[in-house]
């Protein structure tokens, strides 16, 4: 018996891994604090009322002689105020935590850091994720790699349909809109491995649409911007259309040069949306 | 006749929605079968399908919420059981069925099962509670009632004529549109809904008139029981939410048929306006599903404890 809860122990704590609850930058830390703040002051009401509940179902259940009985006593001034005011001062002190954390966590603002940011556009695709490096002028399918201890200022859109951006571990999930440029910045705290997801979903391939965020050492990204910029195709208009085609499960790979401004241009849209499913795709062409 | 409509509709290559169509097809010819041979076509057409009486449409609602719930609660055990098995493996459904199942899933219970029970509830009781015979308007009663139940007719026939929505249970564009879902799931959702959005908006008009207009003698708003109390919360809420909801799906529906651009991603659409438009009605509609729930609460466990509501009067 203390085996099987041991064992339902650990698999309710499997999830935690790699979760929200195992922060790994600034962001995601404070995000974190606000979730055990909250749930600490959401179970100050609820325990309580939970015990009321059946502490009174038992000491006024029918068969108990010594339980005083009232059926007339319908109400109290006092009771009313109490079973008011708190919930009240709850929702105040809830209200007033939620408004905080959302001023001092606003994506669109940057982390006090004095490192420079690091500027990375992200494209939401069917079903891929394109990390583009305007300043390094390279960009990255699937993967999203970063220095750890620097700010990253992320630039987000989509080529298709609404999709999030999340890195649990990094906290903050933001919309990516087609025609739309919505910003958000993060920081990791040391080297690693996070799993990055598509938070919202996007049609077939989406339970697939998985990324993976590589913070190095500021060294290892450079070597890594370095050897990007020596290897792979080149992401220029003809290479994003055929990004635009619906694939899924693609593994990483990097471009080792960018058009200019093509975050931009497709934010604008100048650059057409994603194609749909193939077959349609292929009768409008046909048509024309 | 049948325009684009073929026999290519029916996915035959799909074991799961053929086998189960031809269960629950051969459970409905038995059930009609001997609803005929005994002769009870007659009682049925009379007492039941054509009735206006409030307590019957009422219980056609809580029954035709039970029918959908089996189907709402077999597609919550198929996704399950496609996640408990497709850990690194592609398990049994693949994406374009599964995405199926799960937006069915959604719209089925809360249209179809959550409503139904919701709506057959206050129309059984809300008249009693009152003192009133009927509805202010029991033929427009029947009519909700049957509105509701084309739309649940509609959904299942999707399972087996074409296929159902891809897009989840409130269907957001652009992926709805259809540039990403060329196929007829998203109608069969709009249709259905459409139509079940209209029976809850005559059913809603009918209650609310009936609670404002109709109370029998004496019955004071003070004296109203708190059941009829949520009731008439609940229906003003269905009044002022669901024709957003129809405005919305006709919006898509305007998209979808005759090249409209409101929420598309070309030629200046904003898939936005659907979020904020769609949870207008989303929003209210949760108040709509728990305030007859907690006016339940509210008069059980007064019965119960033998005492009137705390605070009440």
């Amino acid at each position: 018996m203390k085996k099987l809860i041991l064992l339902l122990g650990v698999a309710a704590l499997i999830g935690c891994e790699h979760g929200v609850l195992d922060p790994q930058g600034p962001v995601a830390a404070s995000e974190r604090q606000i979730l055990f703040n909250s749930l600490s002051i959401m179970l100050v009401i609820v325990v309580p009322t939970i015990v009321c509940i059946l502490g009174f179902a038992w000491w006024y259940r029918a068969g108990n002689a010594r339980a005083a009985y009232s059926p007339q006593w319908s109400y109290s001034g006092r009771l009313e105020l109490l079973l008011w005011s708190i919930p009240a001062l709850v929702v105040l002190f809830l209200g007033g935590i939620a408004w905080n954390g959302s001023h001092e966590l606003d994506p669109a603002k940057p982390l006090g850091s004095q490192v420079k940011p690091l500027e990375v556009e992200v494209v939401s695709l069917d079903w891929k994720w394109l990390f583009i490096y305007p300043d390094q002028q390279i960009a990255s399918v699937n993967r999203l790699v970063i220095p750890a201890g620097t700010p990253v200022h992320f630039r987000l859109t989509s080529a298709s349909v609404l999709n999030v951006f999340f890195v649990p571990q990094l906290g903050s999930e933001i919309y990516a809109m087609y025609g739309m440029i919505s910003e958000l910045h993060l920081s990791a705290d040391r080297a690693g491995n996070f799993h990055g997801v598509a938070a919202h979903f996007n049609g077939d391939g989406f339970s697939d649409m998985s990324f993976e965020t590589r913070a190095l050492s500021v060294e290892e990204f450079s070597r890594w911007v370095t050897s990007a910029q020596a290897d792979g195709p080149a992401l220029d208009e003809q290479a994003y259309r055929a990004l635009l085609r619906q694939s899924s499960n693609v593994p990483p790979y990097t471009y080792r040069a960018t058009a200019p401004r093509l975050f931009d241009d497709i934010a604008m849209g100048h650059l057409p949306p994603g194609e749909g499913p193939r077959e349609l795709a292929a009768a409008a062409r046909k048509e024309n | 006749m049948f325009g684009k409509l073929t026999w290519q509709a029916i996915p035959w290559d799909q074991p799961i929605p053929l086998y189960t169509a031809a269960i629950i097809g051969l459970l409905l010819a038995g059930v009609l079968a001997w609803v005929y041979i005994k002769g009870f076509v007659p009682y049925l057409w009379r007492e039941w399908i054509t009735s206006v009486d409030h307590k019957r449409i009422g219980v056609m609602y809580c029954l035709l919420a039970l029918v959908m719930l089996l189907r709402g609660f077999s597609d919550a055990l198929m996704m399950r059981a496609q996640q408990a098995v497709a850990f690194h493996s592609p398990g049994f459904l693949p994406p374009e069925h599964y995405d199926q199942v799960f937006s069915a899933h959604g719209t089925i219970m809360i249209f179809f099962v959550a409503m139904p029970f919701v709506v057959g509830l206050m129309n059984y009781v809300v008249p009693l509670q009152l003192g009133v015979r009927d509805v202010a308007f029991p033929t427009f009663n029947s009519v909700g009632f049957w509105l509701t139940a084309a739309g649940a007719l509609l959904v299942n026939v999707s399972l087996v004529v074409g296929e159902f929505a891809r897009t989840g249970w409130l269907a957001f564009p652009p992926l709805s549109e259809l540039q990403y879902s060329p196929g007829v799931g998203v109608d069969y959702w709009l249709w259905s809904l459409q139509l079940s959005g209209i029976g809850t908006l005559i059913g809603g008009i009918n209650l609310l008139t009936t609670i404002l207009k109709t109370r029998a003698p004496g019955m004071s708003y003070s004296r109203m029981p708190i059941f009829s109390w949520t009731a008439l919360a609940s229906n003003l809420l269905i009044v002022a939410a669901f024709p957003i909801l129809t405005a919305t799906l006709a919006m898509l529906l305007l998209d979808r048929y005759l090249d409209f651009h409101f929420f598309t991603n070309e030629a200046g659409g904003n898939a936005m306006m659907f979020m904020n438009l769609i949870w207008l009605w989303g929003h209210p509609e949760v108040y709509i599903l728990v305030l007859p729930a907690f006016g339940v609460y509210s008069e059980v466990v007064a019965t119960f404890s033998g005492k009137p509501l705390f605070g009440r009067r």
